[in-house]
């Protein structure tokens, strides 16, 4: 709103995006993160681009070839270009990392909100976490997935099964936190309902570390969906996916090393750039949770 | 003033958080009235129950709290509301400021916003109109240019400008109360005295009574038309500031007053108080203040002295009230 006798400035809005980004640009963790990242998403958004094999188009006769010209990361058993199936499988890893990410923020925190806000809730909800949270992650994925039958629908029921107690707890403790801080209490005396106090005074206040958590879970969920469908539990054959690429390739390990390294070095790109990303989120926005670099 | 009906009456008030366990209550058996328009002071050093009280009158203490006795608000029994009716009271009709200004408010959405929103969610009344109406409120509350202040952040202002923009918000809907829980304690002594003049001009320009919470002795005799000194959940005198400015009928509030500096009398060397507030777990038999008390006897043991009502409206729990002083 520009009152009276007041300077627009036209530039204002650039130079307050600079000084916003500054200390996100001046962390190595998060740029180094953000560009692998970035780099994944982009070749993924781009995949028409950079090849126009199919995934699943055979050629027998080009089978086994090396990484070439012709065939930049080589073709697997089928004569399917790897290039091409490691971007698609990019596209699976993805699709499935971000509704694990959506899910939980959604029910992470619609839980961890309550758990946090209304300490009769608390126990019974934690109990329950705590219960989910006693198997190990990974095991208990393949404990729902093999319960549910493999698709990447249950990859992705599974995998949030598991990291939403994880995410409700963090949100919990950021609730527990703002809840006693002085502008709750001036919200209350202000006549806010409960609701009104969660939505717009708690959780706004709760984001920094729900930020950095769900960039982990997004690392944790493209990772254990390659452990999944590596195990068969995941997506079906016929979707190219990490993890599958990787079991079907271990067959021919020592004639056609590139059959593993290529996805397994996909996996590994995604996994750190996403955990980087997360570190340096985490050392930005939650200075009070740095850890102290060398 | 006190021929009005009283807007805020308090009787008996009780609030325990351990029941049943033979400690002291935070508050016991407190009652005072406030009259519309009236600043009311209610003085003691921390832990005296000052601030359960005010909470007490704004439904905002914890689930936990045993609370007893009646609050009367504009003809209505609070003790009675529900948790809804209490959220249409609060801001509405009664509103509250609070001691730290720095932590008071949203850090995350403009002070625009947080008064945007205090005042649409007791009032039916259009963005444009409400931004319209904020303005003014900064206004009133006397922060310069308010209409560029609207956009920026907490941490943007100062902690007098913050605790200017608290009354804003508290101010917001007109309420017949304001209550003040030791709004000046955080700022510097110049802001202090800007801030009072601000309540006081408010006053009369809103007619908003205003229970006004301290234990500093200048802010009471700068503001209040009446004192209520409370010493361990108990009121210990009631009366009108100048009466007690004058002749304090309980030895605490007389020992308060000797321990403040006053810069009309020579120099002295300033009075204290010894000893300290009563150990909640083990309060001595009578008055409760007898063991710091120079002017104490043996009948002090004998129970908790009743609440005498001496000429001019002055009530003191001093078993010496209204006998000359020595």
């Amino acid at each position: 709103m520009a009152g009276p006798g007041q300077t627009v400035d036209p530039d204002a809005l650039l130079p307050r995006l600079r000084i916003a980004a500054r200390p996100f640009l001046r962390n190595r963790a998060f740029v180094v993160g953000a560009v692998l990242f970035g780099a994944i998403v982009l070749a993924t958004l781009a995949t028409p681009l950079l090849t126009d094999r199919g995934p699943n188009a055979l050629a027998i006769r080009d089978r086994f070839q090396p990484p070439s010209l012709a065939f930049p990361l080589g073709t697997d058993n089928l004569g399917r270009d790897m290039l091409a199936r490691v971007l698609w499988g990019a596209r699976l890893s993805l699709m499935i990392g971000l509704s694990v990410v959506l899910i939980n923020g959604v029910f992470g925190v619609l839980l961890g909100a309550i758990a946090g806000y209304y300490s009769r809730l608390d126990n019974i909800l934690m109990r329950v976490a705590d219960a989910l949270m006693a198997f190990p992650a990974v095991l208990l994925a393949i404990g729902i997935a093999a319960a549910l039958g493999p698709s990447a629908m249950t990859a992705v029921v599974a995998l949030s099964v598991v990291y939403v107690p994880r995410t409700a707890r963090v949100v919990r403790a950021s609730v527990i936190v703002v809840r006693e801080l002085d502008f709750v209490q001036a919200a209350r005396a202000g006549g806010a309902t409960d609701a009104r106090i969660l939505r717009r005074h708690i959780l706004p206040n709760c984001m920094a570390p729900l930020i950095v958590q769900l960039s982990f879970v997004f690392a944790y969920a493209v990772l254990s969906e390659a452990v999944l469908s590596f195990l068969g539990l995941g997506a079906s054959p016929t979707v190219p996916s990490w993890g599958i690429m990787i079991s079907e390739g271990r067959t021919y390990l020592r004639e056609a090393p590139w059959l593993t390294i290529v996805p397994g070095v996909a996996i590994a790109i995604t996994a750190l750039g996403l955990n980087l990303l997360g570190d340096g989120l985490r050392d930005v926005l939650d200075p009070r949770m740095k850890v102290e670099q060398g | 003033m006190t021929t009005d009906s009283p807007l805020l009456s308090v009787r008996d008030l009780t609030v325990d958080f351990s029941p049943g366990s033979g400690r002291l209550p935070a508050v016991d058996g407190v009652s005072f009235d406030i009259a519309p328009r009236e600043i009311v002071c209610l003085v003691g050093e921390s832990g005296s129950g000052k601030s359960v009280t005010a909470l007490a009158a704004m439904g905002l203490l914890p689930p936990s709290a045993a609370v007893s006795g009646d609050i009367d608000f504009a003809g209505r029994d609070m003790t009675q509301l529900s948790r809804r009716q209490w959220q249409k009271v609060r801001g509405a009709e009664i509103g509250m400021i609070f001691q730290e200004p720095m932590t008071s408010l949203n850090p995350v959405f403009s002070i625009g916003r947080q008064l945007v929103e205090t005042l649409r969610a007791h009032e039916r009344i259009s963005l444009r109109a409400a931004r319209e109406r904020v303005v003014d409120l900064l206004n009133d509350v006397g922060i310069p240019s308010p209409r560029q202040r609207l956009d920026d952040y907490p941490h943007q202002l100062s902690g007098g400008m913050r605790q200017r923009v608290m009354v804003a918000i508290a101010l917001s809907c007109s309420p017949k109360l304001l209550i003040a829980d030791e709004p000046t304690t955080a700022l510097d002594v110049t802001i202090q005295g800007q801030l009072l003049d601000l309540l006081g001009a408010l006053r009369e320009s809103l007619s908003t009574a205003i229970l006004l919470i301290t234990h500093n002795m200048g802010v009471v005799a700068e503001t209040a038309d009446r004192v209520v000194v409370m010493y361990s959940g108990r009121v210990a005198e009631e009366a009108d500031v100048f009466t007690l400015f004058d002749r304090p009928s309980h030895p605490y509030s007389a020992g308060l007053l000797r321990s403040t500096p006053n810069l009309a009398h020579t120099a002295r060397r300033l009075t204290t108080i010894p000893g300290a507030m009563p150990n909640p777990a083990d309060p001595p038999p009578g008055c409760l203040f007898a063991p710091r008390c120079a002017m104490a006897e043996v009948t002090c043991d004998a129970g908790r002295p009743a609440m005498r009502v001496l000429p001019g409206g002055q009530r003191s729990a001093c078993i010496f009230a209204g006998r000359p002083p020595g």
